[in-house]
């Protein structure tokens, strides 16, 4: 156990450190600025991915992205908070409190149903965010979000600068779920997720369980928000809803649910995607709907599992090799 | 107000509980014989709409030939579907509603690229053409409405209710591995759910898409009407679910005489977490989710 | 340690638990019996909170526990198995038992987030008791194999293995002894003598008239959702109600 373990902490120290230096020595702020939405992607398809654990499949989570967002942009223009860290604090805590709050009632439901209530709760907060023009700016939303506030000197006005704060955020955010999902609460989520029934014969009061899965989701759901907004200034009802939901669980689903990686690789690659291949910026939604077709047909445990797919089939090819001789 | 506004809110009513549970219908049926919640629903209705659209605006064919072209191709979308999507994930119902949500995808993008993002409209031949009762003016496309909703649910209840396929269907949705084991084929009625269930959405964009401007983005709010009626009349259902589709339907058409269409949705959705919390059977459902 | 009174749980119009009453006192071990379909398992899931009951009243220990959910009875001592989907399938044996211990750990969150010296210490004493419960019941060499490949019988084991690794007071077993061969019936017989000579007591549905009558110190006997009978082996045996339940479920069938 310890010698992977090891390995794979090397591995996510030598990458971590790779990201850390291209952030400090590249200056192109078109490849800056994707990174800083890979890394938000990253950790909103990892805390979707938490929720999942339990057995739950979220369509709620863009719900909590724009109540963080929004959380955010109102605290700092509309009520005129000074500190624009606070406000990121009690953006992801405001989402997480609302994930307890619907939580309670909405875990109560089975699988599917569980997944429907979501979707209506995504269209409630964008309705709502619509609405409220007098405090939310209704459809065209709300503008001159100040940026962070200078922490320990450091400015944050050029895309170096938040890609390294992004770093910090995803960091922190990823260490956090991977010690969760390490622990014995992870095991429980896991447990429940199998057999629900049995997990409370055992003790395991599934509720709670739940529902903290639920919330430790929508707070980073929430911090995202938050983050997103203080670095474009802006934001408008629909950026973090029903589709962009929808592309964060194609996220988890394509990079391989059952894996911590998974959501990693597909939020990734699915952010830089359609910045590669901008002539086909039109059609992203249908290819990104074939990618998960073809994930979900052909290699269902996601890109993590290519690797070990192909060593596989090398393997057996190598097998095959010296009967064809003969 | 006086007789004439309160037909008049009457009709209005009945149009759009007509449009909503014959969008519901085709929802819960899926849902019974399949276990899974079609989430391109409202995608198939606004494919509906576009193809009446296409055929009738673009091609200057005749309305009525378009609009059974359309019912046609919605049907037929899925019967493909469901053979080459769905029916290999019937095991796993959370995989196929994944593969549904990524149909949205396909549909909406497709559409765009084909029809553009600009509103559409088209005309039936009988636009504008007025029913006077009883003093007040009814407009003929939205009785059209009401008629053809209300036949085919009788329809489907008939069918539900005396044919073959229809009893078994039945049989499935009360019992699914009872079912299967008394030789039911469940194959051929989940393509007979799918291929019912798309048409009826076809139905829906078609007739309704004559009163409002089409655009690829119009399925959203018509799934969430369906999954409100759903859960409100009784997952699996049909009376349940042609009870709530007359509530919903009359309170969308009432509500906004008295505040604004985001308040009808907002009771939408309090409405399904008050049922899902203390009667998550709905009005008639068969058992809780 | 039990007592149920008037224990009763109606599905529309159909009496599936009908007014039942039990004692059991500390070491004793009871065996509930009764033809198929008589409301044995119905009366398990409304003792552990599976069901909530029409009416009546369950008392565990002096504390009333009647409707309460099942991680809490399960909680106070009152811990049972299950006949399907007794196992985390996807988890080895060894895993299986190591979640029920830590629930029973007393660890909280952050200990277990943080894995702390005292959870870490406390970890390892899960994972000795895991191991020790696996060879207790039967599987101590199927430690890593994954549980949903695990054969009926071993998997039947497990399960008890997570109740016991929850400290019961009282473990209900719901018809341990169904589908198992010959040897693992004597094998789960063993297991459950050895229990109850320990000092647990148990509570046992079983099917499987002979076997029940061969541990079983008393009897609870259902029919139709009600008692038709209480008492020792020997007054059961002799008892013309239970005698014309049973033959007359024979009877019908044939």
């Amino acid at each position: 156990m310890n010698k992977t373990k090891r390995s794979r902490f090397g591995i996510a120290a030598v990458l971590l450190v790779a990201l850390v230096l291209f952030g400090v020595f590249y200056s192109g702020d078109y490849v800056l600025h994707v990174g800083v939405l890979v890394m938000i992607n990253v950790v909103l398809a990892s805390s979707l991915r938490l929720i999942n654990l339990s057995g739950q499949l979220s369509l709620a989570h863009g719900g909590f992205v724009t109540l963080g967002a929004y959380a955010s942009a109102v605290l700092l223009t509309k009520v005129g908070m000074s500190s624009t860290w606070l406000a990121l604090l009690i953006s992801a805590v405001l989402a997480a409190v609302i994930a307890v709050v619907i939580g309670i009632p909405f875990t109560r439901l089975k699988g599917i149903y569980f997944t429907i209530t979501g979707i209506f709760f995504v269209q409630v907060i964008v309705l709502t965010v619509q609405q409220w023009r007098s405090i939310t700016g209704g459809n065209g939303g709300l503008q001159g979000v100040p940026r962070p506030d200078s922490i320990l000197g450091i400015e944050f006005a050029s895309k170096t600068s938040f890609f390294m704060l992004a770093i910090v955020l995803m960091v922190v955010s990823l260490v956090i779920l991977w010690a969760i999902e390490r622990s014995r609460i992870g095991m429980t989520f896991l447990g429940i997720k199998q057999a629900d029934s049995l997990a409370e014969s055992i003790g395991i009061n599934t509720t709670v369980y739940k529902v903290a899965a639920f919330a430790i989701g929508g707070f980073f759901a929430g911090l995202m928000g938050g983050f997103y907004v203080q670095y474009v200034s802006a934001v408008d009802p629909t950026v973090f809803g029903f589709l962009p939901t929808i592309y964060m669980l194609i996220y988890v689903i394509v990079g391989g649910e059952d894996s911590f990686l998974g959501p990693m690789v597909g939020a990734a690659l699915l952010t830089i995607l359609p910045e590669v291949a901008r002539p086909l910026q039109s059609w992203m939604p249908l290819l990104f709907a074939a990618i998960l077709m073809v994930i979900i047909f052909l290699l269902p445990e996601g890109l993590v599992g290519l690797p070990h797919r192909l060593v596989g089939v090398l393997k057996k090819r190598t097998k095959e090799q010296p009967d064809a001789t003969s | 107000m006086g007789d004439a506004s309160i037909l008049q809110a009457v009709l209005n009513g009945l149009t759009s509980s007509g449009q909503y549970i014959l969008v519901a219908l085709g929802l819960t049926l899926v849902l019974s014989i399949m276990n899974i919640v079609q989430l391109a629903h409202g995608e198939v209705y606004m494919i509906g709409s576009y193809v009446v659209y296409y055929f009738s605006t673009s091609l200057g064919l005749n309305f009525y030939l378009s609009f059974i072209i359309a019912v046609v191709a919605a049907g037929v979308l899925g019967i493909i579907l469901e053979r080459y999507f769905l029916r290999p994930f019937r095991a796993r119902p959370d995989k196929a509603m994944v593969l549904t949500a990524g149909f949205i995808l396909v549909f909406q993008n497709l559409v765009l690229a084909i029809a553009t993002g600009t509103p559409k409209t088209y005309k039936t031949p009988y636009e504008g053409a007025v029913l006077t009762i009883g003093g007040s003016a009814l407009s003929v496309e939205r009785v059209v409405i009401i008629i053809v909703a209300f036949v085919l649910i009788a329809a489907l209840f008939l069918f539900i209710r005396f044919s073959r396929n229809g009893q078994a269907m039945e049989a499935i949705s009360q019992e699914r591995e009872g079912a299967a084991l008394q030789g039911i084929s469940v194959d051929r009625l989940s393509a007979i759910a799918m291929f019912v269930g798309c048409a009826l959405a076809g139905i829906a964009g078609g007739l309704v898409g004559s009163l409002f401007s089409l655009l690829p983005t119009m399925g959203g709010t018509v799934l969430i009407k369906g999954i409100t009626i759903i859960i409100l009349g009784g997952l699996g259902s049909i009376p349940g679910t042609v009870i709530g589709g007359l509530v919903i339907g009359f309170l969308d058409g009432l509500i906004p005489l008295f505040t604004t269409q985001y308040v009808a949705s907002l009771i939408g959705f309090i409405i399904v977490i008050l049922i899902l919390l203390f009667r998550p059977r709905g009005l008639m459902g068969h058992e809780s989710p | 340690m039990l007592r149920v009174k008037g224990l009763t749980k109606n599905f529309g119009g159909l009496k599936a638990v009908g007014s039942v009453d039990l004692s059991i006192e500390p070491g004793q071990l009871v065996g509930l019996i009764g033809p198929n379909g008589a409301g044995k398992t119905t009366f398990f899931n409304l003792l552990t909170g599976y069901l909530r009951p029409s009416s009546g009243k369950v008392t565990f220990e002096g504390k009333n526990v009647t409707g309460k959910k099942p991680h809490y009875i399960a909680g106070r001592g009152m811990v049972r198995s299950f006949q399907q989907n007794a196992i985390f399938a996807d988890f080895t044996a060894l895993e299986n038992l190591i979640l029920a211990g830590h629930i029973h750990s007393g660890l909280n969150c952050w200990q277990a987030i943080l894995k702390t010296k005292t959870c870490r210490r406390r970890e390892r004493e899960i994972y000795e008791k895991a191991e020790e419960t696996l060879e207790l019941v039967g599987i101590g060499d199927l430690a890593n194999a994954q549980a949903g490949s695990l054969a009926h019988g071993h998997k039947r084991m497990l399960g008890i293995g997570l109740a016991l690794m929850c400290e019961p007071k009282l473990l209900l077993l719901d018809e341990p002894l169904a589908g198992m061969n010959i040897a693992e019936v004597d094998d789960t017989l063993v297991l459950v003598r050895r229990l109850w000579e320990d000092g647990l007591t148990i509570l046992l549905i079983e099917h499987n008239m002979r076997a029940a009558m061969s541990v079983c110190e008393r009897f609870l006997v259902l029919n139709f959702g009600r008692t038709i009978a209480e008492g020792t082996p020997e007054e059961i045996r002799s008892n013309p109600e239970v005698v014309k339940a049973y033959l007359g479920t024979a009877a019908d069938a044939a």
